[in-house]
């Protein structure tokens, strides 16, 4: 480190008060800081813990001093972020124009759905050049010309200073979509009522988490401030500033962040808190910044004399870094940093986790390291006990070390012992520190047991089936879900295996047939390519015979069968959203005030998913991740601007494509929407399923759950948000998917249940399923109103369970047998025969038990 | 020519009791074509004044007619201008640009000439028209006071009224000024004195809209109130109930209240219409006020005598 004599000069750092040479004297300003109060119209990040509010207010005070010390006079709509200081849109104008301002700049961020991170400048208008007609007033640009001539300069300017990605300079008649009746288009609510020009700035977005962090730096908004402050003077014609800002981004090149960050930005890499950025110029210091602990890596020296200056920066458990900078002519000046971890190296994770005890023996062992590793050294130092022969694999990183058993597996069923001794080298030479205590040169080790062989066909996982077994009042509009226990091969997924009968009506229904692999699972969905028919038998049907996992363990070769009824049909069926089109409607989740306990939540419209139905194209993906540590959890995804009307008359509903994460989920409408009486929300529903499945709430009829409003939906009714919340069965983190949004009513509902032609004897439909382990359902129809007994008997003839049921209707029914004879006892497996007596009839059939 | 209008506004019935009902509700129709926004009766409610986007330009409607007669095109000129008391004149601001800079004049249209004249040019501060008297108008500088008119230009007026200038809540009595904090330090909007020039109605920005008297001692409070304005009789204010999310305006209706803040109701209650800034009639039995979508309507009140 090179040695300095700690001597400040004020020569290369002016003093702003006294060294402003622009005059704005003349000039009255009115600054607007957006939102206000931490309440339900402000921005909240939960990921970052960062709100609007605040950031806009820290730039619109830093604003207001930068212009005064200019000689302007200012005023501002709030100076503190209560509750109070959250003012009608009405007000503020009213609050401008009485205070007669020149220039009316209301400070704001922006946000979209996590991925953006461009500046955009807004004023009343149409797009600069564009001339059209609104509210029945022929406009060319902006309104206020002024606006349009400020726009740019301002949007420029915060671009230079926070190298947003792009900038953008619109009207907000041209860029909203909002309409009223007549087609006028609406715009920005703080412009309209003001009697000068006005501009919006949306500097960047903070609903990206690297720039919301960096929100949360006041020095960040400082910069922001400097920004804007000196787009008046560049719009007044005044001279420019003698003295230039040097702002950096100080990043550990070898972390990366688990959010996401814009590819070429830098942003991947982790920010360093508590950094100290010292200031050279001649070997004299000149200013030390001390960085904060909010994850943003910045650090910010303003009204510095253009010259050369040295500029080391340092934090604890990195080596400092040492640069020379120069600093010409232009006003915004950058300069980051990437700091190297001074820790020795460490063992970050592990594939499979330290004590595993079924680690799939055919996968490969993985192994993160926290630095940049000695290829070679790492190989002379690992063992693996008992020995195997290893394939050994970096990512470009040397980072990641991916060993590969070269006998296709490890030998199964076998404790295994990992060991890399403290020899192994990384980051710069350093020995491995193993245990993690800080101090290089011991070993990390690790045992995992490995799995059996697999010889175990697949099974059916009855408890995932949907329709689940002899469900009754199924939607029409249904895909049919059959998760097995494991990976199937692809052969002979296809309707000769998988099959959807109308029984009712005795046939096929045409279907198309999805394979689908969630969590080392496949998922069989059967989609009918018309909608079933109402108040219906149906049988899904599995041909098992053929079907094997990826091992070559063949199902067992039999028909499986599984019955369900449907519910009444549609009377209507209209879609609120398909997610094809003006997906921007959907406002990021960490927008919402209402979203919290998570860590990160995010949306996007997705093709990787799509409903199979109704020729589907997109569908919204919801990434998520909740924050266990906090005692509430919410994600409220909504839209703005809002949609259709409807009443309580309606059932709501959304296909949601589940990955069996157990998060809930429910709807959330406005009730009453011209009354302001708040939200109503469904009850939740656990999201436990696996693939597509319909989620309807029937409004007058489920009931509601309990959030803000009172439980009563009785007004006019809007979608308002998708809501998920988070439970200790459910995972935290993963995805899931929503497709076709719709409101429907049903037909009148009959009451009898569904049947099938009333036979004229006894009819039996066999069992299913057969064979069975521990119960079976015995299907048979019968002639007229009568009771009926069902009686099991050994294959001997012996009986040992029989029981009779009260009178039954004429038609289609069915009886459970749960393998226990009539003491309550498990019967043994082997052959049975069940008999049907009525009255009238007898009928009789054989069924196999098997454990 | 008016209309009225039937399938939009719900016509609101109340049991309150001093509080007027509402009769009808009309949509006037211009004989031009656009959007215009906050209305205001002239002092015998046959006419009306209005703007367009942003305060653009000054109309004026003629509800007998149905015509429309374009007093200014000026930026501006829409931003509160009143009529004289016996309605041949009008006042009103006319806004300037020059470096950055807003220069404002107040002018004057005279009916009988068909023409506007300087009152007062280009002053860097100058507030629109504070109250009418009947040798012209009261305006303010930013530094004096002054009643100006076709023949008239003096300071320090002997008369009384409260503004609002740079936000400070201010009652000028004959030649002087004194601030007011009836709610404490902040800032004041729509200040206006009672037709008995002994009470006053302002909104404290964030805290609401009160009525106090000339010694500050607070009379009636009425919560979230935008933009209100007194009945002439004198009974009730009307105002304004606004919502917004930050960024657009969702929601307004118009409301009433006694004076004295213990009876308050809502005169529309519409599910796609933003109704905005009433403004009452010289008689107290009608209001007007602008949608967001630039329509006028003349609300009729049944007023129990």
């Amino acid at each position: 480190m090179k040695k300095f004599t700690f001597f400040f000069i004020i020569g290369s750092l002016f003093s702003t008060s006294l060294l402003f040479s622009q005059n704005l004297s003349d000039f009255r300003i009115y600054i607007n800081p957006g939102h206000g109060g931490h309440d339900s119209d402000d921005r909240f990040i939960s990921a970052t813990g960062f709100w609007e509010s605040e950031g806009n207010l820290a730039k619109g005070l830093h604003l207001k001093r930068l212009l005064e010390n200019m000689g302007a006079t200012v005023d501002i709509s709030r100076t503190t972020n209560n509750t109070s200081d959250d003012l009608p849109l009405s007000t503020i104008s009213a609050l401008a124009n009485n205070f007669q301002a020149d220039f009316f700049e209301s400070v704001h961020s922006n946000g979209f759905d996590g991925k953006l991170n461009y500046t955009l400048l807004l004023y009343r208008g149409w797009d600069l050049g564009v001339t059209a007609v609104n509210y029945g007033m022929t406009v060319t640009g902006a309104l206020y010309p002024l606006s349009g001539e400020m726009a740019p300069i301002m949007a420029n300017e915060i671009y230079r200073a926070h190298r947003t990605t792009n900038k953008h300079v619109r009207g907000d008649w041209s860029f909203y979509d909002w309409t009223d009746a007549q087609g006028n288009k609406m715009g920005l609510g703080v412009l309209r009522g003001l009697t000068m020009p006005g501009n919006l700035s949306e500097g960047s977005f903070h609903d990206y988490v690297p720039e919301s962090w960096r929100l949360k730096n006041d020095n960040y908004c400082l910069e922001e401030a400097w920004a804007i402050a000196h787009s008046f003077v560049l719009l007044y014609d005044q001279p420019d500033f003698p003295f230039r800002n040097l702002s950096g981004i100080v990043r550990d090149p070898l972390e990366t962040v688990s959010y996401y960050s814009i590819a070429g930005t830098g942003d991947d890499k982790k920010p360093i808190n508590n950094l100290v950025a010292s200031l050279y110029q001649n070997d004299i210091l000149v200013d030390v910044y001390e960085g904060d602990n909010e994850n943003n890596g910045f650090y910010l020296f303003d009204s510095l004399a253009p010259g050369t200056y040295t500029l080391i920066v340092e934090a604890e458990h990195y080596y400092p870094d040492t640069q020379d900078i120069v600093i010409e002519n232009t006003f915004f000046n950058h300069k980051d940093f990437h700091l190297i971890s001074s820790k020795p190296p460490t063992v970050l994770a592990t594939t499979p986790l330290p004590l595993e005890e079924a680690h799939p023996a055919w996968d490969p062992i993985i192994l993160c390291f926290s630095h940049e590793m000695d290829t070679a050294s790492v190989r002379e130092n690992l063992i693996l006990e008992p020995e195997e022969a290893l394939s050994f694999s970096w990512d470009s990183a040397l980072r990641v070390l991916t060993l590969t058993p070269l006998d296709d597996t490890l030998a199964f069923q076998t404790s295994y012992t990992l060991t890399i001794h403290g020899n192994a080298l990384g980051n710069r030479g350093k020995n491995l520190d193993g245990n993690g205590d800080g101090i290089g040169g011991d070993a990390f080790t690790f045992t995992f047991i490995t799995s059996a062989e697999d010889i175990t066909p697949p099974a059916l996982s009855s408890e995932y089936m949907y329709p689940p077994i002899s469900s009754e009042n199924i939607e029409t509009d249904v895909v049919i879900n059959l998760v097995f226990s494991e990976i199937l091969a692809d052969e002979n997924i296809d309707t000769s295996h998988f099959k959807l009968q109308n029984y009712t009506e005795d046939r096929f229904e045409e279907v198309d047939i999805i394979h689908d692999i969630i969590k080392k699972r496949s998922i069989v969905s059967i989609v009918p390519k018309t909608e079933l028919s109402p108040s219906s038998i149906y049988r899904t049907t599995v041909h098992q015979g053929g079907l094997s996992d990826l091992f070559g363990n063949t199902m067992y070769d039999r028909t499986r069968a599984y019955r369900f009824n449907t519910g009444s049909g549609y009377e209507s069926k209209q879609t609120l959203d398909n997610f094809q089109t003006n997906f921007s409607k959907w406002q990021s989740p960490n927008y919402s005030g209402s979203t919290t306990g998570i860590i990160n939540a995010s949306i996007e419209q997705s093709t990787e998913k799509v409903l199979p139905l109704f020729n589907s194209t997109h569908s919204m993906k919801l990434m998520y991740e909740f924050d266990v540590s906090q005692s509430a959890h919410l994600i409220r995804e909504y839209q703005t601007p809002q949609a259709a009307t409807f009443n309580n008359t309606y059932i709501l509903q959304v296909y949601i494509y589940g990955e069996g994460n157990n998060i809930s989920f429910r709807f959330c409408v406005d009730d009453d929407i011209y009354g302001n009486t708040g939200h109503e929300v469904s009850p939740w529903v656990k999201v436990d399923w696996y693939g597509w499945r319909l989620v309807s709430w029937n409004i007058s009829q489920d009931g509601t759950g309990e959030w803000l409003g009172d439980g009563s939906v009785d007004g006019t009714l809007r979608m308002d948000s998708f809501q998920f919340t988070w439970h200790d069965d459910a995972n935290p983190s993963g995805v899931l998917y929503l497709d076709e949004l719709r409101l429907v009513t049903k037909c009148e509902t009959s009451l009898e249940p569904p049947l099938a032609e009333i036979p004229h004897t006894l009819t039996l439909h066999g069992n299913y399923p057969n064979p069975f382990n521990p119960v079976t359902t015995i299907a048979f129809s019968i002639p007229e109103t009568q009771p009926v007994t069902l009686s099991i008997y050994t294959i001997n003839g012996t009986l040992i369970y029989r029981s009779t049921t009260g009178i039954l209707p004429a038609g289609y029914h069915e009886l459970m047998w749960n393998g226990k004879n009539q003491a309550g006892i498990d019967v043994s497996s082997g052959e049975y025969i069940y008999r049907i007596e009525t009255p009238t009839h007898i009928a009789s059939g054989k069924m196999l038990f098997i454990k | 020519m008016k209309k009225t209008f039937i399938f939009c506004i719900l016509l609101v019935t109340y049991v309150y009791g001093a509080l007027p009902n509402v009769a009808s509700i009309d949509v006037i129709e211009p004989d031009i074509q656009g959007a215009f926004y906050y209305p205001k009766f002239s002092p015998d409610g046959t006419r009306l004044l209005m703007t367009k986007e942003q305060f653009v330009g000054l109309w004026e409607f003629d509800l007998r007619t149905g015509q429309t007669l374009l007093i200014s095109n000026a930026p501006g000129a829409g931003y509160e201008p009143v009529y004289s008391k016996d309605r041949d004149r009008i006042y009103y601001l006319q806004d300037t640009f020059e470096k950055g800079r807003r220069y404002r004049s107040l002018m004057e249209y005279h009916r009988n000439t068909k023409g506007s004249q300087v009152l007062i040019e280009k002053e860097r501060l100058l507030t629109h028209p504070l109250q009418v008297t009947d040798h012209g108008v009261i305006t303010r500088t930013q530094s004096k006071v002054l009643l100006v008119g076709k023949d008239t230009k003096s300071e320090n007026p002997q008369t009384r009224f409260v503004h609002t200038f740079e936000n400070r809540l201010t009652l000028y009595e004959n030649g002087k000024e004194r601030e007011l904090y009836p709610s404490g330090r902040g800032n004041y909007v729509w200040a206006s004195l009672s037709p008995t020039g002994d009470k006053i109605l302002y909104h404290k920005a964030g805290e609401g809209t009160f009525i106090c008297d000339l010694q500050e001692n607070i009379l009636a409070e009425f919560g979230y109130a935008n933009a209100p304005v007194w009945s002439p009789n004198g009974q009730w204010i009307a105002y304004m109930k606004d919502y917004d999310d930050g960024h657009f305006i969702t929601e307004s209706e118009i409301w009433i209240s006694s004076v004295d803040g213990k009876e308050s109701a809502p005169l529309t209650n519409t599910k796609d219409i933003i109704e905005m800034y009433p403004q009452w009639s010289p008689d107290s039995k009608a209001l007007t006020f602008h949608d967001l979508s630039g329509h006028i309507y003349i609300m009729k009140l049944h007023v129990t005598e």
